[in-house]
């Protein structure tokens, strides 16, 4: 190896400074925000000041009154509860479809190729764009999502429970074909999940199907040769080796849900009620839209940053314990 | 009042054609004059670049003002003015922000209402300005003399842009059922009924109880008050949640719960509810005014030649009351440029100027009817072009009001809004629980900021 | 005969399973095209069939006339239901994106690429744990990256004007984010670059920068490439900067809110202002998709 010392902190340092200045700072300054009464309205009064006896702290000015609002404030526990929710739905929806597309596109042949290529182009649509158009389609009056799922999905349903239904003795209630999606608390919260769904099931599915392409085809012939059929072999053998990978999936599609914030805005804006309140839109809107109160706003991301850092500690000792 | 667009293309024209007779009146003003404006005519300001913190630079009547600017204010004294155009979606919090900003590059600023109590500290106060001018303030009605002053008699703002309620509505729909358009919000119920007896295949009314930027409090401040309660008393204490108080929001959300209003509107905005009357799968909505030509505009001749507005309705036995919706526009205290942008606020808001951009039918995508002066809205030209709208908008705006204009208004009405989008959201909410809870919850905001210390 | 009914029944098993994969196949090209047709669709629709599921209409170029104009466009031109429609003029906003994510890439990719160089030939002090921080960073949610810069910014005078609203002030933040996935994805493909060649040419007598800039540049040239057009469609797809940071300065992700107006959302000017953001990112993301997965996991799925 080569030995001057000096020479790699000369290729890393312009790039790290960057780094620092753009994560650190922000950091800590969001930190001592989160310690101050700290409004827009008004001119904020920080602790640290520079008088002209020099450096002086005004400790009276620290407070944890941000922190101890948060707690009490129902919008904010509201903003934690719809964000597991959506967490849990958005992650267990990407990664089962992400799994299922990839084990079905992984074989050849010349749909599945046409498939793999399509599987790229969710990923072009940027969140704030999917937002938009997930809202228009979902439209009860002129929405295409809403016209297939009432005449593909809620029709057929809804005919065969008419036949079960003409049987004597059973009444079993049909399914509504007037769902505002919308506007219903589940509703809402799921198609919000489907929409990052729709972005990140395929790319969850090109992953897989990486870690299926470098699985020894020898595992599944002799599985086949013992005689497992088809759901065996998926859930006694590919599932138990994708295990790694699925981890390292869910870890990552888990740290993208709880930063959950640009469809809120474009889609959902939040509502209906508090249904779609994620932490991030919650805090975006008591900092910039509301009450203007940074104070209040730093110290909810701040409770943000330790649940990301547990989740990120999580995430680096898989990747790490993997090489 | 049924017109299609061709008999009003040709009102239009026919207007044009006797305007060199009729105008000898009041259109005998040379608008590249400054003497006109009062403007100071030896140019003082000129070369100042100035900008104008305001959104939605489509609306015609913004798209017409800032037309005129460039071609005849700038010309006049010098003085540019840049329109920024921020998104809708976006502009609450830009305006904070920027108005907060002690570097600003920001000069004037527009601002709705309610977004105004927020930065009144970073507006220069406008009360001499308006008497220099010899501008009249009671040439606007009493609803935007208040959201322009705040509680205060500082006047932060000069109305720029401002809306009644109206309801909008299909003639042949009403009539079909033999009904005169609703007077009370109990009337709609009666209309409603009648119109699902009739077996028409249309929504009775289209409401809209989503959230969005707290359209779907607009309504129900109007049966709030109507009933005879308020948000507060007068010891800031929320009464929204008394009995009276229930009774109005039940009426308010009776709609959809009866079925009058389609069950989707519990996630409508104003905007979507508006589009299902201009679709023609609604026959009454109650939206601002400047909405009537959209359903003129229907590409559904049975909407466009039957569109209809009144007055917006009033509560049965009381007040008839509504909300009179304002944008106005402010000089930011700390514009290095303040002098010129009095100068252009002074053009901006001229009757003169005023009359002219509702009167412009040049360019079709500059063809508005919103006017906020009284004597623009009495005028009779003014009226013959838009069809009488003007008038009903000041008989609207005689007993409108505006809201509680406070600094902390901005953070307890979310806690209405979800309200109101709860109960609406849920059929089996009780009404009396989720607004106590509403109550409780601007209780802590009011009380935190000192609201009942003494 | 038993072996033939077998046989032909398991014939017949295959088939229909044949036909269950091809109809799975085609349901998963519906989901994921879809949307995106739909929008195409809905784009160069006349302003009056945006509102309704019909595939009965003229095609219009209409809506990218209104996006594009500065002035006044006449809808429905010549008929009785004409009416003008003011121009939003996203040209600015167009540019604003080209720059800000331009200029990213153009800032983040050479200092990436030396750092991912060093990450991946030198051992010195807590390299190791160095690129793990690294990583770490993108766990930090973008509001807390947001308020403080957002305050800063607004005192920050560069060239006579506030960094708040500017293009370099969202080039800065942006930084937070391209950065370390470029100095990850970048590190993989030096990884790969067998060093051989590299212990060659320091036997010449070459210096480290000298192997740097003449021999391993060149080669892991394919590389960097892949890591700029990823970042450029970070910085590019990027929102909550945008909207906080670019303020007035508006990219045209931002721009799409502004297709939402005093008359509501435009569905037919959205979705022709979501094409021109989405068509040049699909061209790049076929170009880089061998690569996205690992720029995304940076370099954890293999």
């Amino acid at each position: 190896m080569r030995k001057k010392r000096w020479v790699p902190w000369v290729l890393v340092g312009p790039a790290l400074l960057i780094i620092v200045l753009t994560t650190v700072y922000p950091l800590l300054a969001a930190l001592y925000f989160s310690f101050h009464k700290y409004r827009l309205r008004s001119p904020p009064q920080f602790a640290i000041q520079w008088g002209e006896a020099g450096l002086h702290i005004d400790w009276s000015l620290l407070t944890l009154d941000n922190y101890a609002l948060a707690f009490s404030d129902s919008r904010f526990i509201n903003s934690l509860q719809v964000t597991f929710w959506f967490t849990v739905i958005s992650v267990a929806l990407s990664v089962v479809i992400g799994l299922g597309i990839a084990v079905i596109v992984q074989k050849g042949g010349r749909l599945h190729t046409l498939t793999k290529v399509l599987l790229i182009f969710p990923f072009a649509v940027s969140p704030a764009l999917k937002g938009y158009s997930w809202r228009f389609m979902l439209n009860e009056n002129y929405g295409i999502y809403d016209l297939l799922i009432d005449q593909l999905i809620v029709g057929p349903i809804n005919a065969v429970l008419s036949i079960i239904n003409a049987l004597p003795f059973v009444e079993i209630p049909l399914l509504s074909e007037s769902i505002v999606w919308l506007g219903d608390k589940f509703w809402a919260l799921f198609m919000l999940a489907m929409s990052e769904t729709w972005g990140w099931a395929p790319l969850i599915a090109l992953m897989f199907v990486g870690a299926l392409g470098s699985i020894d085809e020898q595992i599944f012939e002799a599985a086949r040769i013992d005689g497992a059929n088809r759901l065996q072999i998926f859930f006694r053998v590919t599932l138990p080796l994708l295990r790694p990978v699925i981890l390292i999936v869910t870890m990552l599609k888990t740290i993208f849900s709880l930063k959950m914030f640009d469809q809120v805005v474009t889609m959902t804006g939040g509502g209906p009620v508090r249904a779609t309140q994620t932490i991030n839109y919650y805090i975006h809107q008591v900092g910039f839209v509301r009450g203007l109160d940074i104070g209040y706003a730093s110290a909810m991301s701040y409770i943000l940053v330790v649940l990301l850092t547990i989740c990120a500690a999580a995430y680096v000792s898989l990747v790490l314990n993997r090489d | 009042m049924i017109i299609t667009r061709r008999i009003f293309a040709l009102m239009l024209l026919t207007v044009f054609m006797l305007l060199p007779f009729a105008s000898v009146s009041a259109q005998d003003v040379d608008v590249m004059d400054p003497a006109t404006f009062g403007l100071n005519a030896s140019k003082p300001y000129d070369g100042t670049q100035l900008k104008f913190l305001i959104c939605c630079s489509t609306a015609p009547q913004f798209a017409s003002a800032a037309v005129k600017g460039d071609a005849e204010f700038t010309a006049m004294t010098g003085i540019s003015v840049s329109w920024g155009d921020l998104p809708f979606g976006s502009f609450q919090e830009q305006l904070y922000l920027e108005a907060t900003n002690p570097n600003t590059e920001f000069d004037i600023v527009a601002f709705v209402d309610a977004w105004g109590t927020n930065i009144y500290d970073f507006l220069h106060p406008l009360n001499d300005f308006v008497e220099e001018a010899g501008f009249d303030w009671d040439d606007y009605s009493p609803a935007y003399q208040g959201a322009a002053t705040g509680l205060s008699d500082t006047i932060y703002g000069m109305p720029f842009r401002g809306h009644p309620l109206l309801l909008h509505y299909r003639a042949d729909v009403l009539e079909a059922v033999g009904m005169d358009p609703p007077a009370t919000w109990q009337d709609i119920s009666a209309i409603g009924e009648a119109i699902e007896a009739s077996g028409m295949d249309i929504a009775p009314i289209a409401m809209y109880y989503g959230l969005n930027v707290d359209q779907n409090l607009f309504n129900w401040f109007a049966q709030l008050w109507g009933a005879g309660t308020d948000i507060f008393d007068e010891n800031w204490e929320p009464i929204f949640n008394n009995e009276t108080g229930v009774a109005a929001t039940e009426q308010y959300v009776s709609y959809v719960r009866d079925g009058y209003s389609p069950e989707a509107s519990v996630a409508w905005n104003e905007q979507e509810a508006n589009q299902e009357l201009v679709q023609g799968r609604a026959a009454m909505f109650i939206g601002w005014w400047w909405m009537a030509s959209r359903m003129t505009n229907s590409e559904i001749p049975e909407v466009a030649d039957n569109a209809a507005f009144a007055p917006a309705p009033g509560w049965e036995g009381g007040e008839t009351t509504s909300y009179g919706y304002l944008w106005a526009v402010g000089v930011l205290d700390q514009s290095d440029d303040r002098d010129a942008a009095l100068e252009y606020l002074k053009w901006l808001t001229h009757p003169i100027t005023e009359r002219r951009i509702v009167l412009d039918a040049s360019d079709p995508a500059l063809d508005t009817n919103v006017a906020v002066r009284l004597s623009v809205l009495a005028d009779d030209e003014v009226n013959e072009v838009h069809n009488g709208l003007q008038g009903v908008a000041s008989a609207v705006l005689a007993n409108a009001r505006t809201i509680p204009l406070i600094p902390e208004y901005t953070e307890i009405v979310p806690f209405l809004a979800e309200a109101i989008n709860e109960i609406a959201t849920d059929p089996g909410a009780d009404i009396q629980t989720v607004l106590d809870r509403a109550a409780e919850d601007v209780r802590f905001v009011m009380e935190a900021a000192g609201y009942y210390d003494s | 005969m038993t072996t033939a009914a077998t046989g032909n029944r398991s014939g017949f098993r295959q088939q229909s399973a044949k036909a269950l994969e091809t109809a799975a196949l085609l349901l998963i090209i519906a989901f994921i095209v879809l949307p995106i047709l739909w929008l195409a669709i809905t784009a160069i629709k006349p302003q009056e069939k945006a509102y309704s599921t019909t595939l009965i209409f003229t095609p219009t170029l209409t809506n990218f006339e209104i996006i594009f104009s500065d002035t006044s466009v006449l809808i429905n031109e010549g008929t009785d239901r004409e009416r003008g429609e003011v121009g939003r003029n996203m040209i600015p906003n167009v540019f604003n994106s080209i720059i800000v994510s331009g200029a990213t890439i153009l800032i983040a990719i050479p200092l990436a690429t030396l750092a991912a160089y060093a990450f991946s030939r030198f051992q010195f002090l807590g390299n190791g744990v160095l690129l793990i921080w690294i990583l770490t960073t993108q766990f930090i949610p973008a509001i807390v990256v947001a308020i403080p810069f957002f305050t800063l910014f607004r005192n920050v005078v560069v060239f006579g004007k506030p960094l708040l609203g500017t293009q370099l002030g969202l080039i800065i933040v942006n930084m937070s984010i391209v950065l370390p996935y470029a100095i990850w994805m970048i590190k993989g493909f030096v990884d790969a670059l067998p060093g051989e060649i590299e212990e060659a040419a320091f036997v010449d007598g070459c210096n480290d920068f000298q192997i740097l800039f003449f021999i391993s540049l060149p080669l892991i040239r394919p590389g960097v490439l892949v890591a700029s057009v990823f970042a450029f469609i970070m910085s590019w797809n990027e929102f909550l900067f945008a909207l906080i940071i670019g303020r007035e300065m508006r990219t045209m992700q931002v721009a799409l809110m502004t297709t939402s107006g005093a008359r509501g959302i435009m569905w037919e000017q959205m979705a022709a202002a979501g094409l021109v953001v989405m068509v040049p990112i699909f061209f790049l993301a076929m170009f880089i998709r061998k690569n996205v997965v690992d720029g995304l996991t940076m370099g954890a799925v293999k």
